[in-house]
């Protein structure tokens, strides 16, 4: 059995599983468009879920490789004259940020078929859907800067139309806003990126990485600016105020993406660029990283118990929450690196549960503001039990998976000794145990028990219940990505 | 007595002074003899795409032929004129084939004066003396300023012509002035031998040189539309037919930026003449007053035309810097620029034939109506706003690169800058087309013809191409860029 596994494992990197899983998205996004202008919308719904399966069925397979610390690397040629060759890697840091993405990236698709069937140019929707999803996957994968910007910003473009055509409220404001502040964060990586190249000639990351060992003067300016776009991407205090509009009126499927995976990408380029590195600015910067992250611990976590609407609960929840991965990679010690990137994944998988959860009281409730909701414990009790994983999830509670994050990365804190700002932390988790008792009660237990609305349908619930189990297996075992994550904190 | 440079048959000028001068005014007559007016436009895209093929086709290396000891008769071809002249017969072939669709009325005269002005584009790069730049110049210009008010029943069409003549005319005047005070000062206006007289110290310190350099290059500025010459652009561009308004935007401001190249590279080297820091301070102004403008504009084409303006700057902010990387920047932001201004000043005029309005609040949510159309201009929209993966990042990319590069910190950054406000003018758009919702002018408009839609997927495909596949581009203009002066 074993054997058979390891022999489909060395077959599936045969087929170069990195560059297929960006180009069988990217490729077959039109098609899809065309599918749901000629054939019924839902088939482009079918055809983009079964093409999003692949990526994270690559990333499944892999799983053996990684764990044995191998590195997995495709290489093309490409723009010479720049030296620059179109490589994808996926390597221990990179492996758990691929994996949260392709799977919350399958799993959100999979829940649209019925979330978004009434809404209209769903070929549009899934096309774009998948470029986005593209994106974030080829942002983990480059080995060079310059390929790295250029799938950061296909990230964005299509979540823009996304937020901008299927989005609630003032949905094309909203948007503009979002393009505008990350596209202003976008050019100030952009900047960074250009002065490195002009500096040392290359955007290689592994050529960068032999060359700046010793450090250089300029590199704080450079990893200001490069700070500065990955900080309005993960919504870093005061760079946040796109997010709780964003992806408060986002459809819920793009939400989940947003919230659970795209501000992680964010996290990503703040631990491979800059701690990867620029060892040394990093060290200087910390004097205002460190405090800032704990600000947008509280901050998020105060705006968030003050929301009666669900989904902007969950927005500032995320704020808060990249407070701690912040945190987590800021505070200089091994196990706290490890617990913040262990963050990136179990707030991903719970963040991405929630927003599944509340589009489902949504799509069954019609409703959103929390203080109009009340006794759907009931009905919903599956929506309610999901909802209440991953909110306990996120808050830290044993033995569920957000625990063990938060658990190193306070640990990590204590080990470093910065005492104060830990403690701020940690007082930070009953803020977000508070928000989300609040929303529980406010939406399940309140109130009369209201027998007509009904449960969400199969194909909604099931992304919810896999994501469920996940989180609580991650708890009760040790997450099996853990060990990955630690030879990425020794490479570091 | 003319020698025959062996090769001299099959240099695109020659198909075009022949195909243009000799046989379009004589097929003029006959097509409207015959009452069968689109025989002139077959004919003129067939010419366009016959020179185009020797020019893509044509050996590298330097041609240079002589037709008389007279002065004025020198033709010059080198890669970088054939670099130009592709550009420009490309986007003309383009622009023909979309106007088979677009141009109803007077399409006989139409085409005649179009072949007329690429044979005055084509003629500037070809020239090897001042002599018959001047020449061909002025018949780039006066077939511009012709088919600008080629609407001559609109009023605004009339205007924005005579302005642009004035314009115009005032320019040349300067470069005439200035060739003048170069020939009395060298007794010459070859390029070859003018580069050797300027390089010489005794040179560099007389007055009316420097004189003659700032003439021809305020000339020059005025029709390359740099601050503070562009007034007559944002009128000129927008009253002309839309595959006008894509040839002046795309193609005709290129001109002077070739002769701009020509003047700075051939005869007044940065080292001794010094004019970088000029150049680049209008740089910086005309890139800043683009696209801070193009926000205000509600006209879609207007808007397009102050976008030209700015990527006008980019360009002579690469000039300015003057290394290697910066004009290999430059030369292939010429070409992404106009692949990309031409593509959408093309799809905007599909949508404003459609709707019959230049109003962006008028032509709100048209995309759902002319899908192909407006996902075409977004690509050229996005492509100018310097999102990676279509062509203008690669190029302005390696133009800021280049100022870091060269430590021209603060330019860089006001590059960036307004790389930024770019992309919101642009996204603006996008987001007028797709996501607001319809109005009484866009909710009946239909998709356009397939004769006018192919142009716009060929430059569509073009702008992915490049952006995805840069390579083989930038080699070709790291090499024009990498030739010893």
């Amino acid at each position: 059995m074993v054997g058979r596994w390891l022999e489909v494992n060395m077959e599936i990197q045969t087929l170069s599983p990195l560059i297929l899983s960006i180009a069988l998205p990217l490729g077959f996004s039109p098609i899809v468009a065309l599918f749901g202008r000629l054939l019924h919308p839902r088939s482009a719904g079918v055809f983009a879920t079964s093409i999003l399966f692949f990526p994270m069925l690559f990333g499944f397979l892999l799983y053996p490789a990684i764990n044995s610390g191998a590195v997995v690397e495709e290489r093309l040629s490409w723009i010479p004259e720049l030296g620059l060759t179109f490589t994808l890697r996926l390597d221990q840091l990179s492996y758990p940020f691929y994996l949260l993405i392709t799977l919350v990236g399958f799993l959100s698709t999979f829940y649209s078929l019925r979330y978004m069937e009434h809404e209209k140019g769903l070929g549009s929707y899934y096309s774009l859907t998948m470029m986005f999803i593209t994106g974030m996957i080829g942002v983990v994968l480059s080995t060079n800067l310059f390929l790295f910007y250029i799938f950061w910003e296909l990230m964005l473009i299509p979540s823009y139309f996304l937020i901008a055509y299927w989005g609630t409220g003032n949905a094309r404001i909203i948007g503009f806003k979002y393009f505008a502040m990350t596209h202003v964060g976008a050019i100030s990586l952009l900047a960074g990126i250009v002065w490195l190249n002009s500096l040392y000639g290359s955007v290689e990351l592994d050529v960068l990485r032999l060359i700046l060992e010793g450090g250089s003067p300029a590199m704080l300016g450079i990893a200001t600016l490069i700070f500065i776009g990955a900080a309005v991407k993960m919504a870093l205090f005061p760079l946040h105020t796109w997010l709780p509009d964003a992806h408060a009126e986002a459809p819920t499927p793009i939400s989940v993406l947003l919230s659970g995976v795209m501000i992680k990408t964010g996290v990503y380029a703040y631990a491979r660029i800059i701690g990867g590195l620029m060892p040394a600015a990093f060290q200087q910067a910390l004097p205002v990283v460190l405090p800032l992250s704990v600000v947008t611990v509280f901050w998020g976590g105060m705006m968030a118990l003050v929301q009666t609407d669900i989904k902007r609960i969950l927005a500032y929840s995320s704020i808060s929450q990249i407070g701690y991965m912040v945190f987590g990679l800021s505070v200089q010690s091994s196990i706290g690196l490890t617990g913040g990137l262990l963050h990136v994944v179990t707030h991903g998988l719970a963040k991405s549960l929630l927003f599944m959860a509340a589009g489902s009281i949504m799509h069954s409730a019609g409703e959103r503001d929390i203080t109009k909701l009340g006794g759907l414990m009931r009905p919903m009790w599956f929506t309610a039990s999901v909802f209440l994983i991953g909110g306990l999830s996120i808050a830290g509670t044993p033995p569920l998976a957000g625990f063990f994050s938060e658990w190193m990365i306070f640990a990590g804190g204590f080990q470093a000794n910065i005492m104060s700002y830990t403690i701020l932390a940690i007082l930070g988790t009953a803020l977000t145990l508070g928000y989300y008792l609040k929303a529980f009660m406010y939406i399940f237990t309140r109130g009369e028990p209201r027998a007509a609305i009904k449960e969400s349908p199969i194909s909604m619930a099931a992304p919810m219940a896999i994501l469920a189990v996940v989180i609580i297996l991650a708890g009760i075992t040790t997450p099996p990505i853990t060990g990955i994550i630690n030879m990425a904190v020794a490479k570091q | 007595m003319a020698e025959l440079v062996p090769g001299i048959m099959s240099i695109p000028i020659l198909t075009l002074l022949l195909g243009a001068v000799l046989v379009s005014p004589i097929l003029m007559i006959l097509a409207r003899f015959l009452k069968a007016p689109k025989i002139v436009g077959v004919y003129a895209t067939l010419v366009l795409a016959y020179a185009l093929w020797q020019s893509l086709t044509a050996r590298p290396g330097t041609l240079t032929a002589r037709f008389s000891q007279a002065p004025g008769s020198i033709i010059m071809a080198d890669d970088l004129t054939y670099y130009f002249t592709s550009i420009i017969l490309g986007i003309g072939l383009l622009s023909a084939v979309y106007s088979l669709g677009y141009i109803k009325n007077r399409s006989a005269e139409f085409y005649t004066l179009l072949l007329v002005m690429v044979l005055g584009m084509v003629g500037v790069f070809f020239s090897g003396d001042f002599v018959t730049f001047f020449i061909f110049w002025e018949i780039m210009s006066i077939s511009s300023y012709l088919l600008v008010a080629f609407n001559y029943r609109e009023w605004e069409s009339v205007e924005a012509s005579l302005k642009y003549l004035i314009m115009s005319s005032t320019g040349s005047a300067a470069i005439l002035f200035g060739l003048s005070l170069l020939y009395g000062l060298s007794g010459t206006l070859e390029f070859g031998e003018l580069s050797s007289v300027l390089a010489s110290q005794s040179a560099r310190f007389e007055l009316w040189n420097i004189a003659a350099l700032v003439l021809i290059i305020g000339g020059l500025g005025v029709n390359i539309a740099m601050s503070p010459f562009h007034y007559w652009l944002p009128d000129a561009h927008p009253a002309a037919p839309s595959p006008i308004s894509a040839m002046l935007s795309g193609v005709v401001i290129k001109t002077g930026v070739f002769a701009m190249i020509r003047v700075f590279t051939l005869l007044y080297p940065a080292e001794m003449y010094g004019w970088s820091a000029g150049l680049m301070a209008l740089a910086l102004l005309t890139m800043t007053i683009g696209n801070v403008m193009a926000v205000f504009q509600s006209d879609i084409k207007r808007l397009l035309a102050f976008s030209s303006i700015a990527n006008i700057g980019y360009i002579a902010l690469a000039l300015s810097i003057n290394t290697p990387l910066a004009l290999a920047g430059a030369l292939l932001h010429v070409l992404n620029h106009a692949i990309a201004k031409a593509l959408l000043f093309l799809s905007a005029g599909c949508i404003i034939e459609a709707s019959g309005t230049r109003n962006l609040d008028e032509l709100s949510g048209i995309g759902r109506r002319m899908p192909l159309s407006a996902a075409t201009y977004s690509i050229g929209a996005f492509s100018l706003a310097g999102i990676p993966g279509l062509n203008s990042f690669v190029s302005e990319y390696a133009i800021i690169l280049a100022a870091f590069s060269a430590g021209q910190f603060l330019p860089g950054a006001i590059m960036l800058v307004n790389v930024i406000i770019g992309a919101m003018y642009h996204l603006r758009v996008v987001q007028v087309l797709f996501l607001k919702p319809e109005t009484g002018k866009s909710s009946v408009s239909h998709e356009a013809r397939p004769v006018m839609l192919a142009p716009l997927l060929v430059l569509a495909a073009l702008c992915v191409l490049i952006g995805v596949y840069a390579s083989p581009f930038l080699s070709i203009v790291f090499q024009l860029a990498s030739v010893p002066k």
